[in-house]
């Protein structure tokens, strides 16, 4: 744990890592996944755009991060920016107020383990920092801890009539595995730290994510799951989650340890077509997750007492429509994921059902300008209803460069008389190397 | 704790499971030529070399001299295009003069078969172009070099049922950006109209 840097301090970060990039310029260093391959972030990223993937970033992803050659696999990631809400002294926006209103701020950073590992096996793992974690008597506290991870052996079987990749993947939460950018693991506009709160809606933060492991207080995670995909066509994959137990305990290094999260073994479950034709594809896709969850008021102390967990029950449906001829990258997402619950009698706080859809498209010109739009609603009553949109334009000067500028209009905020209090603009720099 | 000593056996086990004739290893000279075509290439350009986006251009029948002689360009990254630069160059910076030769063999020897073109027009001015050049431009004509039915001849492409797009985009590098040297393509290119290059890109794709 760390107190934040000063501002003369993040000053001096970020002219750091500018130089620090500055120098790779020179010896065209590149991320672990871009060593690995000699390619540049657009084979691999629609348009340049991180984190979402190209057919080709998909397969990349899907046969086990082994094409290529083994690379240092260390890479990085830093986020600063500036969020400015319309009305933070609002006081039912309190849990949703950027750290420091309209001041630009190191938010966070990661540091990747990545890259093939053998010809079948390999890794994906990041570890963040999230400068704003908590708060104490002395102000915002930092917090270090595992983020996703997820590592894979995948094979690839291809002849004249058939193609087959089928992997498993050791990992620590839901839809990880996922190789679209519509699974809830993936669907994003930038990371956020957990307590800038002016886009968490579209960037499936704190409000709502329907999995345990995707920051609800079941981060204490292990899944295997297994995948194919046939005929670059049908993907299914099905994967079992439990509480990592104390061998796998790395798996969520950092996260407070949640004595049985989980009850059991937990099942998630995906279903995807997917057809390419010309410069277009196109997804469209189910998922669920069935899960057992403990309430952490018992600790889990009355294991095997259905009255003491409530079962969640997770469907989703998505689709993912992209165009990508250079120099013009159009990509169409939606998202529908709807969360119910079954508490047991004893169960302290039973969770509130969710149905949350999101909705964005997006147009990169020559992997450098773009511009999006979001929409997203989560019906209920005044206390959960949010609705809104997201506007978007960027610009990536560099391949692992990103800045953006964000408008968020809400015209309807959980708990808020005046939704529109909640409104935002926010600027990123989002880099990494 | 015994379930994850078997997790991580399984995942040792399966370590030393690779095997070189499904490796996607582009470093590995044990690695067969072919076996990066199917593994690695087919990736984009389609595991018969025929790709479904015309964002990479296909492979099929191509001439082997000419793919070994791109994949050369690529390497000492003298091919100005945006996409040799950023994700060709990369990919064969280790290949070995043998896996090029193989993977170039694999590709040449499978079928492309042509692609429907429904303007007549269009399809009767690439032909004109393409076989007797524009005299008025002093514009050469194309057939002299690529061969009668555009199937190209040693380190000249086939340009035969290569797709629409990439035939277009290619012709554009070759009249709008210097930097590829050794070849008459930038000063036949200069004098192509939009119009000659969508004409001739429809009437080679359907060849």
């Amino acid at each position: 744990m760390s107190h934040p840097l000063s501002i003369k301090k993040q000053f001096l970060f970020l002219m750091w890592f500018a130089s620090l990039m500055a120098i790779h310029l020179s010896s065209q260093a590149l991320p672990a996944f871009a060593r690995q391959t000699g390619q540049n972030c657009l084979a691999c990223h629609a348009g340049g755009q991180y984190p979402e993937l190209t057919p080709y970033g998909r397969m990349f992803k899907l046969t086990g991060y082994t094409i290529g050659e083994r690379a240092n696999p260390l890479s990085a990631m830093a986020v600063f920016g500036a969020s400015k809400v319309k009305s933070p002294d609002d006081p039912n926006l309190a849990l949703n107020t950027p750290t420091r209103n309209n001041q630009f701020q190191f938010e966070t950073a990661s540091l990747f383990l990545a890259g093939k590992i053998t010809d079948n096996i390999g890794a994906f793992s990041q570890v963040t920092f999230d400068h704003y974690s908590s708060r104490d008597s002395g102000g915002y506290v930092g917090h270090t801890a595992a983020d996703g991870i997820d590592i894979r052996y995948a094979d690839q079987l291809v002849d004249v009539d058939n193609h087959l990749v089928y992997g498993v993947s050791l990992n620590n939460r839901p839809s990880i595995v996922d190789p679209w950018n519509t699974s809830w693991a993936w669907m994003q506009y930038v990371p956020s730290s957990t307590s800038l709160g002016s886009n968490q809606t579209i960037d499936g933060g704190s409000s709502g994510p329907p999995y345990p492991g995707n920051g609800m207080a079941a981060d204490n995670l292990a899944g295997v799951n297994g995948y194919v995909f046939l005929n670059r066509s049908i993907y299914a994959e099905l994967g079992l989650y439990r509480t990592a137990s104390s061998g796998l305990r790395w798996l969520n290094a950092g996260h407070p340890q949640i004595n049985s999260t989980l009850r059991g073994v937990n099942p998630y479950w995906r279903l995807a077509y997917s057809k390419e034709w010309g410069a277009q594809n196109l997804m469209v896709g189910l998922s669920g997750m069935t899960s057992h969850q403990y309430d952490s008021a018992d600790l889990g102390l009355n294991r095997g007492d259905a009255s003491y967990y409530q079962t969640s029950k997770v469907k989703g449906f998505d689709a993912q429509y992209q165009y990508l001829l250079d120099p013009h990258t159009v990509t169409l997402q939606f998202a529908q994921q709807r969360q119910d619950y079954i508490a047991g009698l004893n169960y302290s706080t039973p969770g509130t059902n969710l149905n949350l859809a999101r909705a964005k498209a997006s147009y990169v010109y020559q992997a450098r300008y773009g511009t999006s739009l979001a929409y997203f609603n989560q019906p209920g009553d005044v206390t959960m209803a949010t609705r809104g949109s997201t506007f978007e334009v960027f610009y990536m000067p560099l391949q692992y460069v990103r800045l953006g500028l964000q408008f968020t209009d809400y015209s309807r905020f959980a708990g808020l008389t005046t939704p529109s209090n909640a409104n935002s603009v926010r600027f990123y720099v989002w880099t990494a190397y | 704790m015994k379930k994850t000593l078997v997790i991580w056996s399984a995942m040792l086990v399966l370590a030393g499971c690779g095997s070189v004739d499904r490796s996607r290893n582009l470093a590995n000279p044990e690695v067969n030529g072919q076996t990066i075509a199917r593994q690695v290439c087919s990736t984009c350009h389609g595991l018969t070399g025929n790709s479904v986006s015309p964002e990479y251009p296909k492979l099929a029948a191509q001439q082997p001299e000419y793919l070994i002689a791109q994949i050369e360009k690529f390497k000492d990254q003298v091919r100005t295009d945006r996409l040799a630069q950023e994700i060709m160059a990369g990919m064969v910076r280790h290949l070995t003069d043998r896996q090029k030769s193989e993977l170039a063999i694999y590709f040449s020897r499978q079928t492309n078969p042509s692609q429907p073109v429904e303007n007549d027009q269009l399809l009767a001015q690439g032909m004109a172009l393409y076989r007797n050049g524009d005299p008025a431009q002093n514009t050469l004509a194309c057939v002299q070099c690529h061969g009668a039915n555009a199937e190209g001849l040693g380190a000249i492409p086939r340009l035969a049922g290569q797709h629409v797009a990439y035939l277009s985009k290619e012709l554009k590098v070759f009249r709008d950006q210097h930097g590829r040297e050794g070849t008459p393509m930038t000063d036949t290119a200069r004098r192509l109209s939009d119009q000659d290059i969508n004409a001739l890109a429809a009437y080679l794709s359907s060849l």
